[in-house]
């Protein structure tokens, strides 16, 4: 393969080959990183923990031996047993079950946060950074008065007064983290528009619209992306925090923050309730971490030798 | 751009950017909640009553009446009547700051010793032990929720083992004499060492709970600038002239690693004021992130604001002063 082929070899050969031949670059790029990935071992662990968080998530009413919100109140606050590995709580409910069905409602947060606030802050971003000017100045001041305020006490605030359920709490946060996104957006968005395929585009006639949903965004997304699973973890804890401090998900809903919090008034004499399901948050906020940890490894070229 | 003019054009912003903080405040309290008479007086107070209280809290004016009163006030100092105290909010504000404030700069003073120490020791040592252990430190300083782990060390050294108190800002039997708020710095004042060491032992859990995530990022932050300053040129000429490691690195090195972490310690405070809410419940501190906790509970629509509106405006604050003293020691940051 060292002897280069020409672009004759290339429509010779079966339209698979010249697939592959276009996307050889690329191909080698993520072959690349594959490497990287095996040889960063943080970042492994931390997928190794997200994969099985996600498949917990996935089996989980296969995976729960006893019901999440049946209650039983003849053997309430029992001791972590065989039967009951994580014990029970002050309901009679099997803590473990609870964490286990938890893990679902934590997907559907990380997953709906995600997509509101990537969408969010891509219009938000693009629409700045391509235009400029004044729509710049106007959008960037509106996010950075979104910044003035610390994100938990926003989201908390947002909870609050939509009445705080799950639902809310997701909105809530959504509403906050839309910011970091934006920010990188635009960034990209005023790369990409000073381009010269840009203004070909243009002058063939395209619409900004057109332009900025067929050739800016495509290039603006994969920073956001890389972003974003590093900011999972951070997503989690607030959502969790929420939980805790009953401005999100209410009982008998098992999230894990709301978990924590139910355990809080049994915690000397039953510490089960809280230490289980904060262990839950703290193994899955991990594995995000290591994992935005590793892919921040991987993509910065001054580890790439 | 003259430090002058940049920090003039950092402060036309930043009113700006209070203006637009009063705004999203009053949407989330005044346009956003449906119903806030029922939410204060409950389902079933009659309909009088509710006129009376929608009067009183000038429900009845139009959206844009309602803002223009709603700024007046803000202009003028009035955060309006706490619905659950009944006390102008800015006073019971001014009565829990202080807390909120000595909590914060033990937590910031013992996240920037901890963590410049553990990123320096990491960066010299790496890959020792030491650089090991302080990268799980962090790791898990960023992943551990701080309202469980606060839990667990109530759980281990108040409830097990007896050594710390449980929460509060010092025991219920002791009675600080008020004079600028702040029970440490008052105590001194009044030569009450009892009271200081009490004190002092209910800081020890919140301040490390706070702290830790704060000092975890510093100490990645530092770990990598330190790491980075070492492989420059001038480093080497240094260590070529003769001088000794230690002086290289405590002379040379330190002083330029330390600059990124400037920038980072004015967003941990954000993060730190975040954290405050839920290190204050945990611990029954007497602070504004509990004050802002109870109030959005309770739904005390003046508090809610009056609390948010502060948290905003000490952050701003204070990451106008981070960007100035940036822009102070790097002139390129000025753009």
């Amino acid at each position: 393969m060292n002897k280069p082929s020409s672009a004759a070899d290339v429509a010779q050969g079966s339209a698979f080959q010249k697939f592959l031949h276009e996307r050889k670059p690329m191909l080698d790029d993520m072959k690349h990183s594959v490497y990287l990935w095996k040889k960063t071992p943080l970042a492994l662990i931390g997928t190794v923990i997200i994969g099985i968080f996600l498949l917990i998530a996935l089996f989980a009413p296969l995976l729960a031996p006893y019901s999440a919100v049946g209650t039983d109140l003849a053997h309430k606050l029992e001791a972590p047993s065989a039967a009951h590995p994580f014990g029970l709580d002050q309901f009679g409910r099997d803590v473990l079950s609870r964490v286990i069905m938890g893990s679902r409602i934590e997907v559907q947060i990380i997953f709906i946060i995600s997509v509101i606030s990537i969408s969010i802050g891509l219009c938000v971003g693009i629409i700045a950074g391509y235009f400029g000017g004044v729509v710049d100045e106007i959008l960037m001041r509106i996010t950075d008065i979104f910044l003035a305020f610390p994100r938990l006490v926003l989201a908390m605030a947002f909870a609050a007064a939509l009445r705080p359920t799950l639902t809310n709490a997701i909105v809530a946060i959504s509403l906050v983290e839309w910011t970091v996104y934006a920010r990188l957006a635009r960034a990209e968005a005023i790369k990409v528009r000073s381009q010269p395929y840009i203004e070909a585009i243009r002058a063939l006639g395209a619409s900004d619209a057109k332009i900025m949903f067929f050739h800016v965004l495509p290039m603006s997304i994969s920073p956001v992306i890389v972003q974003l699973t590093m900011r999972m973890g951070t997503i989690i804890l607030t959502a969790a925090s929420l939980g805790f401090l009953g401005l999100g998900a209410q009982p008998p809903l098992p999230e894990w923050g709301a978990i924590v919090s139910d355990g809080r008034s049994y915690l000397m004499e039953n510490w089960w309730i809280t230490t289980f399901p904060g262990m839950a948050i703290a193994f899955t906020v991990l594995g995000f971490n290591l994992l935005g940890d590793g892919i921040r490894d991987i993509l910065d070229p001054r580890i790439r030798r | 751009m003259e430090l002058g003019s940049f920090i003039l054009k950092r402060l036309f912003l930043m009113v700006l950017v209070i203006f637009g903080v009063l705004i999203i405040v009053f949407v989330v309290t005044r346009i956003i909640p449906a119903d806030p008479v029922g939410a204060i007086l409950g389902g079933n107070a009659p309909p009088s009553t509710v006129d009376a209280m929608r009067h009183q809290l000038g429900l009845d004016k139009s959206i844009f009446a309602q803002l223009l009163d709603y700024l007046g006030g803000m202009l003028r100092g009035n955060l309006g009547n706490s619905l659950v105290s009944s006390r102008p909010v800015i006073t019971d504000i001014m009565e829990y700051l202080p807390a909120t404030i000595e909590l914060a700069i033990s937590s910031i003073l013992f996240a920037v010793i901890l963590g410049v120490l553990l990123g320096l020791l990491s960066a010299v040592f790496r890959n020792h032990f030491i650089d090991h252990f302080s990268r799980v430190f962090s790791i898990l300083g960023i992943s551990l929720p701080g309202f469980w782990l606060g839990l667990i060390l109530i759980l281990i050294f108040y409830y097990k083992l007896g050594w710390l108190p449980s929460g509060g800002q010092y025991d219920m039997f002791l009675f600080p004499t008020r004079i600028t708020g702040f029970v440490l710095l008052d105590s001194i004042i009044s030569g009450d060492w009892n009271l200081f060491f009490n004190a002092l032992k209910h800081l020890i859990l919140p301040t490390f709970i706070l702290g830790y995530s704060s000092t975890a990022s510093i100490a990645r932050i530092m770990r990598a600038s330190m790491l980075d300053v070492l492989h420059q040129n001038y480093i080497r000429t240094a260590r070529a002239k003769g001088l000794s490691k230690r002086v290289v690195i405590l002379r040379h090195a330190l002083k330029n690693a330390l600059i990124p972490v400037i920038t980072i310690i004015g967003l941990e405070f954000g993060s730190l004021l975040s954290g405050a809410v839920l290190t204050e419940t945990i611990f029954a501190w007497p602070g504004l992130g509990r004050y802002i906790v109870n109030s959005l509970l309770t739904l005390d629509y003046p508090a809610i604001s009056g609390g948010t509106i502060f948290i905003a405006l000490i952050y701003s604050l204070v990451n106008l002063v981070v960007d100035i003293l940036y822009a102070a020691a790097d002139p390129r940051m000025r753009s």
